[in-house]
C-alpha cells in the first residue's frame, strides 16, 4: 500500500470534516502549546538568571571572611572573622597570575542627609577596580581614583536611584553628602545596574574608597569580601586551591584548625540559581505533557466515532482489495495525522505564548525548538498509540458485514 | 472461467447452525452476462458474497480461472479483490468528500507496484462513461446516476475478470437505470464478463442467462439467447 497516497486522501476525509477535525485535534493542540510555552518561559527566565549572573561581573569569584554554608540554595553565614584585610588582597595579587584584577570590598547600610532628605540606602567600600568588574561608567562626573584610595578621601560615586531618592533627580556632582555624620563630596554618578537575582536594587548604592569606608564610616581594621576577576574561566577554577595555603599562611591557620574564609563563584550562584529555574520548567513542562495525553484520549474518541460512522468505507477498502494491515495502516496514519495537525496548531500558539510572555517580563527572547520538537513528536506518537486499538477494531471488521453496515 | 462446485454457506450463530446455501453448482464462462433472481432470503447476497471473496464458503469449491479459492488466506483473497474483481453495489459506496477521479483510482492505493498510467486510464473510463467533465467534482454534487457511473468506472479500472453488480439499480428511477443498464449492456459487448444481482425481471431481462435462486438453491438456470 503506498503510505503517501493513503495520507492524501485521509487527509482529504479529516478537511472534509472540518469541525470533527478541529475539535478532536484541539486537545493536542493545547497540550503541545502548554508545554511549549512553559518550557519556553522557563528558558527565558533561566537565561534572564544568566544575565543577572554575568551582569556581576565575568569570571568573578569572591573571597569572603568567615565560613558559609549553603542553606536552601542560599549562602548563609554562620561565623564571623576579622582576619581578611587590605594586606591579603595585596599579598594574593602579587603571587597569582590567574587573577586579573581584585578589589576589597566592605558593605553596609547606612543613613545618607542631604539638606533635609534623610535615607537609608547601601554603602559600599571598595577599590577603583569595583568599576571595571562590575562594567560601571561614569554617566556624570568620574569614579573614584587609586589616588583618592590611598590619601583616603572622602569621596562618593553615587547609583542612580541615590540620585532620584536624595538628590531629587538633580545632577548631585559637587554635593556634598552626609553620610552617618561623615561628609562626603559626590564626584560622579554610577552606570545603572538594574535588579540582582533576589530583586534587589543595585542602583541603591554609594561607593567610596574602601579605606575610607574602613577607617571613617565602619570603623574596622579588616575588610569583608575581595572580590577577584579571574583571567580565564579556567583560572576562576583553580584560583581558590591557589588562594587558600596563602590565606591560611597569612592567617597563621594550625592544620587542624577549619578556614577563616569561604569563596563563592559565579559558577556555584548560577548553579543554585539555574536548578531552582529549571527544576520549576522540568515540573510546569510534566503538567503541560499531561495534558498532551488527554488530547490523546480526544483522538481515541474521535477515531472509535469516526471507524463507526465509516464502516461501510472499510468494507468498501476490503472489497477493493485492502488487507486488514492496509485498513489498520490507513487509521494509524490518521490518528497520527489529527494529533500532527492539533500539534501544529498548538506549536504556533506556544511560540506566540513564549514571545509574548518574554516581551511581558522582559526576559530575553527565546525559541524552546527542542520542546516544540519534543511536544509535536510525542503528540504524533500519542496519536498514534491512542489510534491503535481503533484502527485494530476497523480491521477486524468482516468486508461482507461492514460493506452493508447501516448509515 | 468460474466454477462452483458443491457450494455450502452454514452461519453458525449462538450455537445455531442456520444453512443458506445448498449444494450450489454453476459455471460461468468469461463473457457471459449473468443475471442472478430470487427473492430475498433466498442466499442472493450470501452468494454474492461469496463469489465477491468477501466470505467463505462452509463446503465446496470456488475456482476462478482453474485457481482454487477457497485454500487462499485473507491477504491473498484481498490480493484476487484488487487484481481481478470488480464491484458495483446498490447504494454506490463512493467516498463522498473525496473527487471523482480519486474514487476510480481508490482500487489501484492497494495495487503494488502503483500503475504508471493510472491516471490516464481512470480519465478515458471516466470519458467512456460520460463522465470526462466531472472528474474534478465530489460525488455527493452528482446525480444518483452519475454517481452509480463513477462507481462503474471504479470497478474497471482494474480490468476485472468479472464484474459483480449488486441491485446496480436498486437507487435508481428508471430513466437513470436504463443508462446504467445500457453502459452494462456495452461492458457486456466489449467482452467483459458480468454477474448481476436483482430481483426486478425487467433488470434480468437484459441478461443473456438467469439464474434463480430458491431456498438455498439453484432452482433454474436459462440462457435467453
Amino acid at each position: 500500500m503506498n503510505l503517501a497516497r493513503t495520507l492524501g486522501i485521509s487527509l482529504e476525509v479529516l478537511l472534509g470534516h472540518r469541525l470533527r477535525t478541529a475539535l478532536s485535534s484541539i486537545g493536542i493542540a493545547i497540550g503541545v502549546a502548554a508545554v511549549v510555552l512553559m518550557v519556553g518561559a522557563g528558558q527565558a527566565a533561566e537565561q534572564d538568571v544568566v544575565g543577572k549572573v554575568k551582569s556581576m561581573g565575568t569570571n568573578l569569584i569572591v573571597v569572603q571572611a568567615g565560613r558559609f554554608r549553603a542553606e536552601g540554595g542560599r549562602q548563609r553565614q554562620v561565623a564571623t572573622f576579622t582576619t581578611l584585610t587590605l594586606r591579603d588582597r595585596d599579598m594574593l595579587v602579587r603571587q597569582l597570575p590567574d587573577i586579573a584584577r581584585a578589589s576589597a570590598f566592605v558593605q553596609g547600610g547606612v543613613i545618607a542627609r542631604y539638606k533635609g532628605t534623610r535615607t537609608q540606602t547601601t554603602l559600599a567600600g571598595a577599590e577603583p577596580s569595583i568599576f571595571d568588574i562590575r562594567g560601571i561608567t561614569a554617566t556624570s562626573g568620574r569614579l573614584f581614583s587609586d589616588m583618592d584610595q590611598r590619601s583616603i578621601q572622602r569621596v562618593a560615586v553615587v547609583g542612580p536611584t541615590v540620585v532620584t531618592n536624595i538628590f531629587g533627580g538633580a545632577d548631585p556632582v559637587g554635593q556634598t553628602l552626609q553620610i552617618n555624620k561623615v561628609l562626603f563630596r559626590v564626584i560622579g554618578v554610577a552606570s545603572p545596574r538594574g535588579q540582582d537575582l533576589s530583586g534587589n536594587d543595585q542602583d541603591d548604592i554609594i561607593y567610596i574608597p574602601v579605606t575610607t569606608a574602613t577607617t571613617s564610616v565602619f570603623h574596622m581594621n579588616y575588610i569583608q569580601n575581595i572580590m577577584i576577576q579571574a583571567v580565564s574561566p579556567e583560572a576562576m577554577k583553580a584560583l581558590p586551591d591557589e588562594i587558600t595555603p596563602i590565606l591560611r599562611r597569612s592567617h597563621r591557620l594550625k592544620p587542624a584548625q577549619d578556614n577563616d574564609f569561604s569563596f563563592q563563584d559565579q559558577s556555584q550562584l548560577l548553579q543554585s540559581q539555574t536548578d531552582t529555574t529549571q527544576a520549576f520548567t522540568l515540573l510546569t513542562g510534566s503538567v503541560a505533557a499531561v495534558s498532551l495525553f488527554t488530547g490523546g484520549v480526544g483522538i481515541f474518541a474521535v477515531m472509535l466515532i469516526s471507524i463507526r460512522e465509516r464502516t461501510r468505507e472499510i468494507g468498501l477498502r476490503r472489497a477493493l482489495g485492502g488487507r486488514r494491515r492496509d485498513i489498520r495502516t490507513q487509521f494509524i496514519l490518521e490518528a497520527g495525522a489529527l494529533a500532527a495537525m492539533g500539534g501544529l496548531m498548538g506549536v504556533v500558539v506556544g511560540l506566540g505564548g513564549t514571545l509574548l510572555t518574554c516581551h511581558l517580563m522582559k526576559w530575553p527572547e527565546v525559541w524552546p525548538w527542542s520542546a516544540t520538537l519534543f511536544a509535536t513528536g510525542l503528540s504524533v506518537a500519542m496519536g498514534m498509540a491512542f489510534g491503535l486499538y481503533p484502527a485494530m477494531k476497523a480491521a477486524r471488521l468482516e468486508p461482507a458485514t461492514a460493506l452493508h453496515a447501516a448509515g | 472461467m468460474i466454477e462452483l462446485q458443491g457450494l455450502e454457506k452454514t452461519y453458525h450463530t449462538g450455537g445455531v447452525d442456520t444453512p443458506v446455501l445448498h449444494d450450489i453448482n454453476v459455471s460461468i464462462e468469461e463473457g457471459e452476462f449473468v443475471a442472478l433472481m430470487g427473492p430475498s432470503g433466498t442466499g442472493k447476497s450470501t452468494l454474492m458474497n461469496i463469489l465477491g471473496l468477501l466470505d467463505r464458503p462452509t463446503g465446496g469449491k470456488y475456482t476462478l480461472g482453474g485457481v482454487d479459492l477457497t485454500a487462499l488466506d485473507d491477504n491473498q483473497l484481498s490480493t484476487i479483490r484488487n487484481r481481478r474483481l470488480g464491484f458495483v453495489f446498490q447504494l454506490f459506496h463512493l467516498l463522498p468528500r473525496v473527487s471523482v477521479l480519486q474514487n476510480v483510482l481508490l482500487p489501484f492505493l492497494y495495487t503494488e507496484p502503483y500503475p504508471a498510467d493510472a491516471k490516464e486510464r481512470a480519465t478515458q473510463i471516466l470519458q467512456s462513461v460520460g463522465l470526462g467533465d466531472r472528474m474534478n467534482f465530489k460525488p455527493n454534487t452528482l446525480s444518483g446516476g452519475q454517481q452509480q457511473r463513477v462507481a462503474i468506472a471504479r470497478a474497471l479500472i482494474n480490468e476485472p475478470a468479472f464484474i459483480l453488480a449488486d441491485e446496480p439499480t436498486g437507487n435508481l428511477d428508471s430513466v437513470a437505470s436504463g443508462e446504467i443498464l445500457d453502459i452494462f449492456d456495452s461492458i457486456h459487448r466489449k467482452g467483459r464478463t458480468i454477474i448481476m444481482v436483482t430481483h426486478e425481471p425487467d433488470v434480468a431481462a437484459r441478461a443473456e442467462r438467469v439464474i434463480t435462486l430458491k431456498d438455498g438453491r439453484v432452482a433454474s438456470d436459462e440462457r435467453r439467447r
